[in-house]
């Protein structure tokens, strides 16, 4: 059942590769990016319950940070300056004085 | 206080559960590591203003076990919609924030985009972009039960009568 | 058979139906990436395997799991995942719709102008 679990990640893997391959659009890219990161991770605890080895799990954990921060990294990288700058406005109006 | 002394022993539960070893050594790294994470978390300012977090934990708890059934739900309706994509009605709608303090409207986004179906696209002072998949999540949104929800923990956060 | 059996078999069989569960959420999301029109659709599909998936697949795997520690570490993941996944996915989102990409709305009508107050 547990391989079952893998062969299903997998195939998703698969599904969403092609899907970052394909495009169209840059942010379907690194949509499916990170799905392949979420799914790394589950697939990481699975494997790990798969052969007894439960200490991959503080590698999915791991994964599971490194995945945000990779995701937005990229993000900030590849859309530029000008969205960095307006990111930097408040997020709340300006207190009155 | 009472939120740094919360703070602290999240980072140490985190640190026991995380190592599983209980030796005299670990448990002097974990008290010095707590320590250090604490003191720069302080001089960096990062710990938000929350002055009664012990208030809002129980709501908190149970908003946590109402969202994962909304997210049961929400998830039925997407499935049903990608197995049959004519059905699909894209929406967008601007939903008002009305929690006070970024907390509350940040746990607010987030639950909108962590129910499968409703994404949150900008959020803007008081108002919140969502894209719905289908025209009944954003009406449903619309409708305000999950942001009345969040009001009411933000509110027992910061100490504000709702 | 005794009690304690029946018990551990009864728990087998609920993490294996969860797993099941999961795995079946995440093969219906990867579907959605190809079935649904546009990123910002594609986008709530992605939302299935991240929710669905992960919390079918982990919470499977917590109730399977041989000790206190293994299932609470499980638990540790699933907290970063649904802490980190909707955040990644507002963050492509709103970098998306600001660098101009406008999502295909029912009725072919445009994006909502922010309301004024």
């Amino acid at each position: 059942m547990i391989v079952a679990a893998a062969a299903a990640l997998l195939a998703t893997f698969l599904v969403a590769l092609a899907r970052a391959l394909s495009g169209p659009t840059l942010f379907d890219r690194v949509l499916s990016l990170n799905l392949i990161g979420t799914k790394i991770i589950l697939l990481i605890a699975v494997l790990g319950f798969a052969t007894d080895r439960y200490d991959f799990i503080d590698i999915a954990l791991t994964y599971g940070v490194l995945n945000l921060i990779g995701t937005i990294a990229v993000l900030r990288y590849l859309v530029g300056e000008r969205e960095q700058a307006e990111s930097e406005r408040p997020s709340s109006p300006p207190e009155a004085p | 206080m009472t939120q740094r002394l919360l703070f602290a022993s999240v980072l140490a539960a985190l640190w026991l559960v995380l190592s599983g070893h209980f030796s005299p050594f670990l448990i002097t790294t974990l008290i010095l590591s707590v320590f250090a994470v604490m003191a720069l978390i302080i001089h960096l300012g990062l710990l938000g203003q929350a002055p009664r977090p012990l208030a809002a934990l129980g709501p908190l708890l149970r908003y946590w076990a109402w969202l994962a059934l909304e997210m049961a739900k929400a998830n039925g309706a997407v499935i049903r919609a990608v197995l049959q994509p004519s059905r699909i009605s894209p929406t967008m709608i601007w939903v008002r924030a009305d929690q006070e303090s970024e907390l509350g409207r940040a746990l607010f986004a987030n639950s909108i985009t962590l129910t499968p179906g409703t994404i949150t696209v900008l959020v803007e002072y008081h108002h919140i972009l969502v894209h719905a998949l289908e025209r009944d999540g954003a009406t449903d949104l619309a409708g305000g039960r999950m942001g009345r929800r969040c009001a009411r923990i933000d509110a027992l956060l910061t100490g504000r009568t709702p | 058979m005794t009690t304690l059996d029946y018990l551990e078999l009864i728990r087998m069989w609920a993490g294996w139906a969860l797993l099941a569960v999961g795995s079946g959420a995440l093969v219906i999301g990867a579907m959605g990436l190809f079935r649904l029109p546009d990123f910002y659709t594609r986008a709530h599909a992605a939302g299935v395997t991240d929710t669905g998936g992960a919390i079918g697949v982990l919470s499977g795997l917590i109730i399977l799991s041989p000790s206190a520690l293994v299932a609470a570490k499980l638990a540790v993941v699933l907290a970063v995942l649904l802490f980190a996944s909707p955040t990644a996915c507002h963050a492509l989102a709103r970098a998306a719709f600001r660098s101009g990409l406008r999502p295909q709305l029912d009725g072919n009508v445009p994006p909502p102008a922010r309301p004024l107050d």
